[in-house]
């Protein structure tokens, strides 16, 4: 377990500040296009940019609250949700490539596996199950063209 | 005379045989997915939108409304029978209805938290049909400023109720923003924040952001949680007897009547209003010491009050476009998803629909009931679903329907980004819902602000020189520190409900940003 504490509400501060200049950055790139000095797409960019600059720096300066130690997961509980996420990440990235069947399958299989803890046998064929069950729903009910890949 | 003639019109369209079913659909699938471990209205709306896009919106929308209120008594099977309130807003419902479980009486706590549900939302849906339409007429008198300064209050008023820290919603929803900006220029048709990325140029999908922050994240917390199965008290007889009848009568009329005049007024959550209701049932009582040990009047009367809550929730959206909770900004996001908008003119273009979705909750209300007491057995045992298959179902299910609206990869993968963002924030205790809400409601915002300041020839008096205007700012100041107080009390009232047992493993499935719960 990693325990944190004035990191979060830093780090926030920091990607708060930075959003706000990119917008107000942006708003800038817009101001020619306006119809009026106070109408236009850059007026509200710039606003927001602002308000998120300020706030920022509001939270910058804030006195710590509390003191709220903050933890996020590790050992087997951090592994697993690294592993979903990594699971969930690759299956955006292999369907375009493997099709909807090949990756479906192979998603469902690892999950079931990092987050079941069911026996490759078992994940093999509830993975096989489920991979129907979506094809039916998404393709044959709701005529979603799902991808094909070089595979399926 | 008239609003009676809509709404039979509206049955009328509701009771052929189709739409039954999808009322009926809705109303179980919400149940089933309500008593899920792990799922709460929200979510559950959330993960199925995609699925229900195939269908007209007429029949999307009865489908989703009856998600909502069917998961919505889901969640309280959970809070009475396994001391897991669904939503933080039965939290209250947990702190009678579970010891009356242990007693054996877990049955009639269920039986009078469905009449209960049942009568407060046929009182919250006479409301709706009385008060959307008037609401909705006068607000058509309102000009841009009017409009945006109502929406100001509405976020201002909602970012104060989310999360610990008013700082981190306004960040939150200055996010939501820029999120929404992404996209082409409302004013000039110019890409603006794409950065010459062709994807950012066509906007980020909403279904993403909805999938990623209430789906994938809700799983992440599942893992976090080591959930597995939940285990049970012993149910017995379903139906309540003669003396829970009697002495849950007035707590259910005082719940309705409290849940829905609160619920109207943005700000005023089910939670705060089912926490309101057991503290007036406790103070009511000539034996308040039975409080918290299984009082059947501490489920009747949050239970009422809750659903009442959500019932009123429908007018400010359907009248005014504006959500009163998160469930009801994610049934926002549906309705802009089918191509309709929310608002005072949703009565007049889309007038068929509204009554078509007004009359098939009347239906969904009953069908709830009828269907609930009987099967309470079989819903209870559905929590024994294992997260482990539970869980990769969920997942891939909100990948295909966020790949499934516009066919696209990015769209996935957004939902994956925003699935361990909302994570994070959720950690960090940073509130989603004001991303949401600003997400959506950005762009009326932005048109209505542009459109003013061109009334005023730039002048910003406009927002203050307008009477409507006016009052709505006084009235944005008022509520603001009215809630501000109410969630004090509120928060009071949860920690006191923790210590007074609520299953220290299991934490409450809430957006938990929500009502600082």
């Amino acid at each position: 377990m990693r325990k944190i504490a004035g990191i979060p509400r830093k780090t926030g501060a920091f990607i708060s500040l930075f959003l706000g200049i990119v917008s107000v950055v942006e708003a800038a790139r817009l101001y020619p296009y306006r119809t009026d000095f106070w109408a236009g797409d850059h007026i509200f960019p710039g606003l927001i940019g602002a308000i998120l600059v300020a706030a920022g720096l509001f939270l910058l300066l804030k006195r710590e609250e509390s003191s709220r130690r903050f933890v996020l997961p590790g050992g087997k509980i951090g592994r697993k949700m690294t592993a979903t996420a990594g699971v969930l990440i690759s299956y955006c990235l292999l369907i375009g490539y493997a099709g909807y069947v090949f990756s479906t399958f192979l998603a469902f299989l690892f999950l079931l596996r990092i987050i079941g803890n069911y026996r490759w046998a078992d994940s093999a064929l509830f993975s096989g199950l489920f991979t129907c069950a979506l094809y039916l729903l998404f393709s044959e009910f709701l005529k979603t063209p799902l991808p094909n890949g070089f595979l399926f | 005379m008239e609003t009676l003639m809509f709404l039979l019109n509206g049955f009328q369209e509701v009771l052929t045989p189709f739409n039954l079913l999808i009322v009926a659909a809705g109303s179980v699938v919400g149940t089933i997915v309500g008593v899920l471990p792990g799922l709460g209205p929200t979510s559950a709306i959330a993960i199925l939108l995609p699925v229900t896009m195939v269908l007209d919106p007429v029949q999307g929308i009865i489908m989703m409304a009856g998600i909502y209120y069917g998961a919505m008594y889901g969640g309280s099977t959970t809070a009475i029978l396994m001391n897991i309130p669904g939503e933080s807003s039965s939290v209250p419902t947990a702190l009678d209805g579970y010891p009356l479980a242990r007693q054996g009486r877990g049955g009639a706590a269920l039986g009078i938290a469905a009449i209960g549900s049942f009568a407060a939302g046929i009182f919250g849906l006479i409301g709706l049909v009385l008060l959307a339409p008037v609401l909705a007429d006068q607000a058509l008198k309102f000009g841009p400023p009017e409009y945006f300064v109502l929406l100001l209050m509405a976020l201002l008023i909602l970012f104060n109720i989310s999360g610990r820290s008013f700082l981190k919603s306004v960040i939150m929803g200055a996010a939501g923003f820029l999120a929404s900006f992404a996209g082409i220029g409302l004013s000039s048709g110019v890409p603006r924040f794409s950065w010459g990325i062709p994807v950012l140029a066509g906007g980020i999908e909403l279904i993403s952001i909805i999938i990623g922050f209430f789906a994938i994240t809700e799983v992440l917390k599942g893992l976090e949680e080591r959930r597995v199965r939940i285990q049970q008290e012993h149910i017995k007889r379903t139906f309540p007897g003669k003396e829970d009848l009697k002495r849950s009568g007035m707590p259910i009329v005082r719940g309705s009547l409290l849940g829905f005049f609160l619920g109207i007024l943005p700000g005023f959550s089910a939670t705060v209003t089912s926490f309101l209701s057991y503290d007036l049932e406790k103070r009511l009582s000539k034996h308040p010491d039975r409080f918290g040990k299984g009082a059947i009047e501490g489920v009747a009367g949050p239970e009422s009050a809750n659903n009442a809550t959500s019932s009123g929730g429908f007018i400010p959206l359907f009248s005014l476009g504006i959500p009163s909770s998160p469930p009801l900004a994610v049934l926002l996001a549906a309705f802009m998803i089918y191509g309709l908008t929310p608002g005072p003119v949703l009565f007049e273009q889309n007038s068929a629909f509204v009554w078509t979705v007004i009359a098939s909750m009347f239906i969904g209300n009953i069908i709830l009931l009828v269907l609930n007491l009987p099967m309470v057995g079989l819903w209870a045992k559905l929590t024994e679903v294992p997260f482990g298959l539970l869980a990769p179902a969920i997942l891939m299910i909100s990948l295909l329907g966020a790949y499934s609206v516009r066919n696209s990869l990015f769209d996935c993968l957004a939902a994956v980004a925003f699935g361990l963002l909302g994570y994070l924030f959720h950690k960090f205790q940073w509130p989603v819902i004001p991303f949401i809400l600003c997400f959506v409601l950005g762009p009326k915002m932005e048109m209505a602000f542009i459109q003013s300041l061109e009334i005023s020839s730039g002048s910003w008096l406009i927002f203050v020189q307008r009477p409507v205007s006016f009052a709505l700012l006084v009235l944005a100041t008022v509520l603001f520190i009215l809630s501000s107080v109410l969630m004090k009390r509120t928060r009071k009232g949860k920690d006191t409900g923790k210590g007074a047992g609520l299953k220290e493993r299991q934490p409450i499935r809430t957006i938990e940003t929500w009502g600082r719960s």
